[in-house]
């Protein structure tokens, strides 16, 4: 009987480890997460005041807190002003960030991170990209040639505690699900059957 | 010698295989990338990556030494295996998605394994050394190896068994077996040639069987490097690992610290009496080298085996001085400006783990203080700490 229970106080700490890495920690500390994004295209696309791009995007998360695009500075010559404006479905500015060819990359994200917006799932935002450069392909935005469309990242914050612990733990079952259900279920019975042979 | 309760090993072996899968350090990922291409028949790597350079999806060059290469790319056909049907797309990506592997938890723990093999056989070997389960467990259960080797999941716990298993041999009079054994330890990573002097100087009625011998330890790795020599690639990749400028880099008036107070622990050790001479004089060169050199983490693994028995079998006061180094020697790690450190180690549990702000970066945004100087405070105490621990056990040898 002492064993059986001191395998059960054995069990319960390993789980309570576990629901710690995966529960707690991420749910108390990761507050931002990704949402809808693009990232594939290769192709780079001259940023000059002839050339500004505007991107639509839906949120599919509730609370944007940030947007991103990949911007090329070749050399890291160019120190043009880059203006990254934040709109509403009505293209009124919401935010902007103006920043200076001296913080782009070759390549680089270009991350804007704002106190985040009371938005909703399925809100509409246009991301639009200007700037004072005059010369064609000094400065370069990632995007595709035939459509203009542009890689873009976004990020949505959880206000309080409990809605970060559910994001968190959708995100842990959609990984779990997604991972070797041969080598879980094999990692899980060696756990459990090392457990059982410390208290035989 | 007291006998070992199995059902400890095996709750030491359940431990770790609740912490391998889901810390994870860069540096597995980067080591296993180049050593993979020895299952496609590249034999010859220093030249593959040199003249591949700008088509691999991992560009900075292998620094590692020739056996090392071998002997890892041997143990990764050896857990193919086991591997997961996604480890080699995520080895080879190096991109915006190179942490959403969900599966990275099994990357983690198939890759450790010969990390678990070696540091069970470091356990080994302490006892066999040592003749008390006092040590053995001490190995097992205390939380800075483990951090060590699979938290930071580096490689350096094989040769730091290797450079035991040496000493063992040592202290056994196996001349050949030892110098052998330090020489593969060389051939894996160049650092135990720091210890070979004191093996050297061990046993001093012996001293012509050592003569004799010690040229074992330098033969695995003339023979892995012959064939190298003429490449220029290999000479641009191996200096390009730094250890030794690091070790030349504190310097009084010109002169190197850290070489000249190496040479003095040397004189003292060979005169000295104490049973524990060895582990003293790599104890004071830990000291030293921490204090001196701007170390990366997993460089402690080098000495920590050798300082076990002086932990265990110390006094109080003395516990409570190395518990009190080890603490600053973890905050100089938190403060330094790489979130693979810190947050990044949860990338498998969470890869948003990787987008959070370091101490150094909170420290460096919320406050006017400069991060990299409080980092430098720490290190000078660490010195001031070292240098005392090294009279202290330089008047006790």
């Amino acid at each position: 009987m002492a064993k059986i229970s001191k395998l059960f106080i054995l069990i319960i700490s390993e789980l309570i480890f576990l629901a710690f890495l995966f529960l707690i920690l991420p749910s108390v500390f990761i507050r931002e997460r990704p949402g809808i994004n693009q990232t594939s295209y290769n192709e780079t696309l001259s940023l000059d005041t002839k050339n500004s791009f505007s991107k639509e995007f839906i949120s599919d998360q509730d609370n944007l807190q940030s947007i991103s695009v990949l911007l090329k500075n070749p050399a890291l010559a160019n120190k043009s002003q880059v203006k990254i404006e934040l709109q509403d479905q009505n293209k009124n500015t919401l935010k902007f960030l103006e920043t200076s060819g001296h913080s782009i990359n070759d390549p680089g994200w270009v991350n804007f991170k704002f106190p985040y917006i009371n938005s909703k799932k399925g809100d509409k935002f246009f991301i639009k990209i200007s700037t004072d450069n005059q010369q064609s392909d000094k400065l370069f935005i990632y995007g595709d040639l035939k459509n203009k469309n542009i890689n873009f990242k976004t990020t949505f914050t959880t206000k309080n505690i409990n809605e970060s612990f559910e994001k968190n733990l959708n995100q842990q079952i959609k990984n779990f699900q997604s991972r070797n259900i041969f080598q879980s279920v094999i990692y899980l019975f060696l756990l459990l059957l090392i457990n059982i042979f410390i208290f035989i | 010698m007291s006998k070992i309760n199995k059902k400890i090993i095996i709750f030491a072996v359940l431990i770790r295989l609740l912490i391998m899968p889901f810390f994870y350090h860069p540096d597995i990922k980067s080591q296993l990338f180049h050593m993979q291409y020895l299952s496609h028949g590249i034999l010859n790597i220093y030249d593959f990556v040199d003249k591949n350079k700008s088509d691999l999806p991992y560009t900075n060059i292998y620094v590692y030494l020739p056996f090392t290469y071998y002997f890892f790319g041997s143990i990764d056909f050896i857990l193919s295996p086991l591997y997961s049907s996604d480890l080699y797309q995520w080895l080879n990506d190096w991109g915006e998605t190179q942490n959403n592997y969900p599966n990275m938890i099994f990357f983690m723990l198939v890759l450790k394994i010969p990390y678990l093999i070696f540091d069970l056989l470091i356990g080994l070997i302490l006892y066999k050394i040592y003749k008390t389960k006092k040590v053995l467990y001490f190995w097992l259960f205390n939380p800075i190896s483990i951090y060590l080797i699979y938290i930071l999941g580096n490689f350096d716990v094989i040769p730091a068994f290797l450079t035991l298993l040496s000493f063992h041999f040592i202290k056994n009079k196996k001349q050949f077996w030892s110098y052998f054994t330090i020489g593969l330890a060389i051939a894996l990573k160049m650092y135990p040639i720091m210890f070979l002097p004191f093996l050297f100087f061990y046993d001093k009625k012996n001293i012509l069987k050592n003569i004799k011998y010690a040229i074992f330890s330098l033969v695995p790795l003339i023979l892995s490097i012959i064939p190298f020599l003429k490449q220029k690639s290999f000479y641009d990749s191996f200096l390009g690992s730094g250890l030794t400028q690091k070790i030349l880099e504190y310097k009084i008036t010109g002169l190197p610290i850290f070489p000249i107070l190496f040479f003095f622990i040397l004189i003292i050790y060979c005169f000295s009496k104490s049973k524990y001479k060895f582990e003293i004089a790599i104890l004071q060169i830990f000291l030293l080298f921490i204090g001196l050199v701007n170390f990366h983490p997993q460089w402690i693994m080098w000495f920590f085996p050798f300082m076990i028995i002086l932990f265990v079998n110390s006094k109080i006061k003395n516990k409570l001085f190395f518990i009190i180094f080890f603490l600053f020697i973890f905050l100089y790690i938190f403060l330094i400006n790489d979130n693979s450190l810190t947050w990044g180690h949860l990338i498998p549990i969470d890869p948003n783990f990787a987008n959070l702000r370091s101490p150094y970066q909170i420290i460096k945004l919320k406050t006017s203080i400069d991060p990299v100087l409080i980092q430098k405070n720490i290190h000078d105490l660490l010195l001031f700490f070292g240098i005392i621990g090294i009279f202290y056990y330089g008047k006790n040898k």
